[in-house]
C-alpha cells in the first residue's frame, strides 16, 4: 500500500509522488497512511503533490482537500498533467501547476554526509533530508532529529530520532548511548525498552519489518 | 555602563527570585551599584523577598507608560546603600509591555548602574521573551530534578535561538545525602544533560523559607552557608576566580562552633 505514494526530497521542500496507475481508492488510502506517519517530517516544509497523469473528479479532489486540512497542508500545491485536475484543485483553494519535465527527472543531489556539531536541545527539531548524517553531540529529551538516510550520533540520544524518513527501510541508527524515547526508521516505530545504566554503543535497524537494536559488537558479526 | 543579566529557568519555583535578590545584594556588597528588576508582571515576588513591598509607589509598567519618571519608581534597599529595586506591576499582566519597551527601559538603567539583574517569570512565552530582550547574559536556575532540567534544556535552546549566547547555570536545592543514596540527580548528571558552564551550587536550606517570609536576604546573614554560596557566585559574576565548593551536607564541627561564636547578623 505504501508503494503507491512516495515522499521525496525536492529543492526547497518535499514532493509527495502519487502513483497514477492504481485505483484512486488505493492511492487515497496510501496518501492518508503516509500523511499520518509523516506528520513530523512534513511539518513546516513546503509540500507538493505530484499526481502524474491521473485524473480525479471534483468530489475526489474535495476529499483530498479535507485530508490536507487535517494535516494542516492546505498550502501544498498540486502538480498534474490534467488541466481538469488543476482546475478542481484551484476550485477548493489549492494552488496547481502542470508538471515540468525538469521537475520529474530531477534527482536530489546526494551531498557528502556532513558532520553536525551541536547538542539538540529540548524542543528543537532538526531535519536533514539530503542523505546520511553524523551528529557530534546529544539529542536531548524533547528534541527531534529527522534524517532521510542513516544516522550516526556520536553522543547520547534521549529524544526522538527518525532515520530513513523518506521511506528508506535500509537506513540504520547508531549511537553511543541509544536511550531514545522513540526510534523510527522509515514508517516503522519503536519505543525503547526500559534500559539499565550500563549501556554499550548500539545500532538499530529493521529486520523482518521490526526495529531491532543490536549492541555494536553484535552488529559487527 | 552596566552588565545586564537575566535570571530565568523555564520551570517555576526553582529559585529565580531568591537568587536575584541574593545576587543583587551580594554584588552591591562587593561595591557595585546594582538594580534588580522584577519582570514577572502580575505575579510579582521580588519586592516581598526583599522586604520592600510597603515602599512601592510606582512600578515598571508605570515607567513604561510614562506615569512617572524612572527615578520615582526605583526603591532603595533597606540594607545595601547601592542596591535598588524596580518592582513589577501586580494589577496588570505580561501583555502590558512589549520587547522594545523592555529594551528601552534596560538601556536607561544601563547608564546609571554597574549591574542590572532581571528576575524573569517562569515559562517560555512573552514574559520570558521580554525579560531576556535586553540581556547581555543569561543565568539559568535549575533544581536537580528531571522536569526542571528538561525545562532548563528548552530554555538553553531558546537562548541560542534568540542569539543570547550560552547561559550559565546555578544548580539550586541540592541535597548531597539524596545524591549519595542515588535518589537525586548529581551535579554531573545535570551537567551531562545541560552541557553548559556551572556558575554555582546552592544546597537545600530551610532558612530560605524563613528568610523569604521575613523579607530578609540570606547574603546579609554572616552565619548562613547559603548566603556564602551566593556571595561566591556574585564574586564570579564580578570576574573573580572562585573555586566551586564541594557541598557537604552538614557543616563541620569546627564551622558550627565558630558560627555559634560569630552569632547571627
Amino acid at each position: 500500500m505504501a508503494e503507491h505514494v512516495a515522499i521525496k526530497g525536492a529543492r526547497g521542500g518535499l514532493r509527495v509522488v502519487v502513483d497514477d496507475t492504481c485505483s484512486w481508492d488505493d492511492a487515497f488510502a496510501a496518501i492518508q497512511h503516509q500523511l499520518s506517519h509523516g506528520a513530523n517530517l512534513l511539518h513546516g516544509m513546503s509540500v507538493s503533490f505530484d499526481m502524474g497523469a491521473r485524473t480525479i473528479d471534483s468530489t475526489e479532489m474535495q476529499s483530498l482537500y479535507a485530508v490536507l486540512q487535517t494535516y494542516q497542508l492546505t498550502t501544498a500545491d498540486i502538480q498534474a498533467d490534467s488541466s481538469e485536475v488543476r482546475q478542481f484543485a484551484r476550485a477548493v483553494g489549492l494552488t496547481a501547476k502542470p508538471r515540468s519535465i525538469a521537475h520529474t527527472n530531477a534527482v536530489m543531489p546526494v551531498a557528502p554526509a556532513p558532520i553536525l556539531i551541536k547538542n539538540l536541545r529540548s524542543g528543537q527539531v532538526h531535519k536533514h533530508l539530503h542523505g546520511d548524517l553524523t551528529l557530534l553531540g546529544d539529542v536531548n529529551a524533547g528534541a527531534e532529529l529527522i534524517v532521510a538516510g542513516s544516522l550516526v550520533v556520536f553522543g547520547r540520544v534521549r529524544g526522538l530520532v527518525h532515520a530513513g524518513a523518506l521511506g528508506d527501510r535500509t537506513a540504520i541508527i547508531c549511537a553511543i548511548e541509544l536511550a531514545a524515547t522513540q526510534i523510527r526508521i522509515a514508517d516503522v516505530r519503536a519505543r525503547a525498552p526500559e534500559h539499565d545504566a550500563h549501556r554499550t554503543p548500539e545500532i538499530a535497524c529493521i529486520e523482518d519489518g521490526q526495529i531491532i537494536v543490536h549492541s555494536w559488537e553484535e552488529y559487527r558479526r | 555602563m552596566a552588565k545586564v543579566i537575566t535570571i530565568t529557568s523555564g520551570k517555576g519555583g526553582v529559585g529565580k527570585t531568591t537568587s536575584t535578590a541574593n545576587l543583587g545584594t551580594a554584588l552591591a556588597g562587593l561595591g557595585n551599584k546594582v538594580v534588580v528588576v522584577d519582570a514577572d508582571i502580575g505575579l510579582r515576588n521580588l519586592d516581598v523577598v526583599m522586604g520592600l513591598e510597603n515602599r512601592i509607589v510606582y512600578d515598571l509598567v508605570d515607567v513604561i507608560e510614562g506615569n512617572c519618571r524612572l527615578r520615582q519608581a526605583l526603591i532603595k534597599d533597606k540594607h545595601e546603600a547601592e542596591l535598588y529595586l524596580l518592582p513589577a506591576a501586580q494589577t496588570r499582566d505580561k501583555d502590558a509591555v512589549t520587547k522594545e519597551e523592555m529594551i528601552e527601559l534596560v538601556d536607561q538603567l544601563r547608564e546609571e548602574f554597574d549591574f542590572v539583574l532581571i528576575d524573569s517569570p517562569a515559562g517560555i512565552e512573552s514574559g520570558f521573551k521580554n525579560a531576556i530582550a535586553g540581556a547581555d547574559e543569561i543565568i539559568i536556575v535549575t533544581t536537580p530534578e528531571v522536569s526542571a532540567v528538561r525545562d532548563a534544556d528548552r530554555i538553553i535552546g531558546l537562548c541560542e535561538a534568540y542569539e543570547k549566547g550560552q547561559p550559565r547555570l546555578i544548580l539550586n536545592r541540592l541535597r548531597p545525602k539524596m545524591v549519595r543514596s542515588g535518589e537525586m540527580m548529581s551535579v554531573e548528571d545535570v551537567l551531562q544533560i545541560l552541557a553548559i558552564d556551572l556558575i554555582g551550587i546552592i544546597p537545600e536550606d530551610e532558612d530560605v523559607i524563613t528568610a523569604t517570609n521575613k523579607g530578609e536576604v540570606l547574603v546579609l546573614d554572616k552565619s548562613s552557608r547559603t548566603g556564602k554560596y551566593y556571595i561566591d557566585i556574585a564574586r564570579r559574576i564580578n570576574g573573580e576566580e572562585v573555586a566551586i565548593d564541594p557541598i557537604e551536607d552538614t557543616p563541620s564541627l569546627i564551622e558550627r562552633i565558630s558560627n555559634m561564636f560569630r552569632g547571627g547578623r
